[in-house]
Order: C-alpha cells, then sequence, then structure tokens
C-alpha cells in the first residue's frame, strides 16, 4: 500500500511517497467476542496466562468486561500485538460468522485496505454456560450465581484454551 | 463515496433499488417484465456469496452503488464493517447503508426461494418479478429518499 504525505515547507509544498508494510490481522470469533474468542486472542497475545486467569481479581474484572461488551455483537475489540506483530482482535458474530467474514473481505478489497485478515471460528468452544450467563448479567438478582457458573466456565474452558493457543490456533486457520 | 442497498439476499429488492438509482429501471412508472431482464444481478447472487458486496455502477453524484445480501444479521454485519473500517483508518462518511428490504408480497419470497435456494429459476424468477412489480411503488420512493438526501449533502 503506497501513503502519500504531504508538507509545505519554504521551498513550496512537497510530497513524500512511502510504502507501508502490509500487516496481518487475526480476527478471532465466535457466538460472542468476549468469551472464548477473548479468551484464546489473549492467550495468543500473551496477555493471559494459566496462572493468572484462575485468579479471583481477574474473575472479577473479566466477568464485568463480559458484561460490558458481551452484547456488542460486530464490533472488533483489540486484543494486542502477537510475537509475528500480527493484530489480534476478536468479535461476537452471532450465529453470522460466514456473512461477516465476507463483508469485512468485501471491504477490505473495495477500498484496498491491502491487508491480510485471518479468521479463527471459536464457536464451539463456547458451549451452552456463556449464553447462560448473558443471560443472567441483565438482571443484577443473579450477579452471584452468573459469577458462580462464570468463574466454572472460564475454568473449564482455559485449559481447552491453552492446548489450542499453544496448537495450530497460533498459525492462525485461515477460513 | 460508497453506498450499500441491502436486503436479506442480496438478489431482488437490492438490485432493483441499484437499478432505478443507477437508472437502469425508470423512475416515473412500473417497469414492464421483460425490462428486469436487462438489468445485471437480478436474481443472480448465489447463496453461498451471500455477505460480499457486489459493484453495479457510479450515480451522476459520484457515488459507487454496491448491493449486499446480510440475511437477518444486519445488526451484526454493519456493525462489524463500520468498526472494520474504523480500524483501518477510513471515515465512516464515505460510508452509507440503505436498507432496501420493504414489506414484500409473499409471492416475491416464495419465488426467490425457489429460484435461489432451490435452482428453479424458470419458476421462481417470473414469480419474483411479478412481486417486485407489486412493490415497485415502495422501492421507488426509498430510491427517492435517499438521492434527494444526497443532493442535500453534497
Amino acid at each position: 500500500m503506497i501513503w502519500e504525505t504531504v508538507y509545505i515547507s519554504l521551498s513550496g509544498i512537497n510530497r513524500i511517497q512511502s510504502f507501508k508494510e502490509e500487516t496481518v490481522k487475526l480476527i478471532y470469533h465466535g457466538y460472542f467476542g468476549v468469551y472464548s474468542a477473548f479468551l484464546l486472542a489473549a492467550f495468543h497475545v500473551g496477555i493471559l496466562d494459566e496462572k493468572k486467569a484462575q485468579s479471583r481479581e481477574f474473575l472479577r474484572k473479566y466477568w464485568r468486561f463480559c458484561r460490558l461488551y458481551g452484547p456488542q455483537y460486530g464490533n472488533l475489540i483489540y486484543v494486542g500485538v502477537d510475537k509475528e506483530h500480527r493484530e489480534v482482535y476478536c468479535i461476537g458474530c452471532k450465529k453470522h460468522g460466514d456473512v461477516v467474514i465476507k463483508a469485512q473481505r468485501g471491504m477490505n478489497e473495495i477500498f484496498q485496505i491491502g491487508d491480510e485478515i485471518r479468521y479463527v471460528d471459536t464457536g464451539k468452544m463456547d458451549g451452552l454456560l456463556p449464553t447462560i450467563i448473558s443471560a443472567m448479567q441483565k438482571r443484577p438478582f443473579f450477579d452471584r450465581i452468573s459469577f458462580f457458573l462464570f468463574s466454572y466456565w472460564v475454568r473449564k474452558t482455559v485449559r481447552h484454551c491453552l492446548e489450542r493457543a499453544d496448537g495450530k490456533i497460533k498459525e492462525g486457520d485461515q477460513t | 463515496m460508497k453506498l450499500f442497498y441491502y436486503c436479506f439476499g442480496g438478489a431482488h429488492t437490492s438490485v432493483t433499488c441499484a437499478s432505478i438509482h443507477l437508472g437502469f429501471l425508470p423512475d416515473d412508472r412500473i417497469p414492464e417484465t421483460y425490462e428486469f431482464k436487462g438489468v445485471p444481478q437480478y436474481d443472480k447472487m448465489d447463496h453461498r456469496r451471500i455477505g460480499t458486496p457486489v459493484y453495479m455502477g457510479r450515480d451522476e453524484l459520484g457515488w459507487d452503488i454496491y448491493i449486499m445480501g446480510m440475511e437477518n444479521a444486519k445488526t451484526v454485519v454493519i456493525p462489524s464493517i463500520k468498526s472494520y473500517l474504523n480500524v483501518n483508518g477510513i471515515r465512516q462518511d464515505r460510508v452509507l447503508f440503505v436498507n432496501a428490504l420493504v414489506k414484500l408480497h409473499p409471492i416475491t419470497s416464495l419465488g426467490g426461494i425457489l429460484s435461489r435456494r432451490l435452482g428453479l429459476v424458470s419458476l421462481g424468477r417470473p414469480m419474483t418479478v411479478w412481486g417486485i412489480r407489486k412493490s415497485y411503488p415502495a422501492l421507488l420512493k426509498i430510491v427517492k429518499d435517499v438521492k434527494k438526501n444526497l443532493r442535500m449533502f453534497s
């Protein structure tokens, strides 16, 4: 991709053409963008480890994060940059992951963005609990029980996520 | 600047709106059945391509007109597109989404299913044309409102 920078100096208007290195965007997507999609992305980037994921403080913050961003379907959440300088995001697509992928790839072509996008489907890892937890989070009355279920779900999922993040997902499954 | 007409399958109502916008179909009368045959992309969108934007042409104001099928996921797909453009530093005022899904005659939907899902084109396509001609005034109103607003902005 070519970027043109225009600046004004004493000698007049100057233009500099520079080349931007094309980057890779890795997008973890699922029904929700904040449950297994976020966990996998966080393990991938390295901002989360198994010990930290089990701590009560993290669970409390993560539970609030899920309550805030869980219902925001379609919003890309920036997680970080991995060791290979790929930008890692997560997104909630409900059951329309394939339509979202085609739409974003279409925009990539129309606006000549030039970056490569890779998608990793995490939908199968969510299970039923995030749906129940998400429904409970709408009512403060269920806060305690939803947090209990949430903690159980995180503990159950972390090991599975770690196995996948260490394996082929780190290479970026192209879908 | 890009304008996207979207509907469920991206094969009938969005194509009709884009065609009226670009002058492929008349804006002062209901077109005859044979006139739909000349419309590019009419009843052509493959079910597997739903979500992919398809270019239709450029209007007199310089807007690039596209059509898109979004199934019933517009509340997810539109934010995901805007979010993606935002991440890449593209201004959102360069993109406009117009819902072309009006209240259709059931015959149109049935014709769409027969033609696009079941592959019975010779049976389904005339049904969609019949239904679209019934809903044509509503589609015409959408396009006229869009064009009026575009002229105001430009």
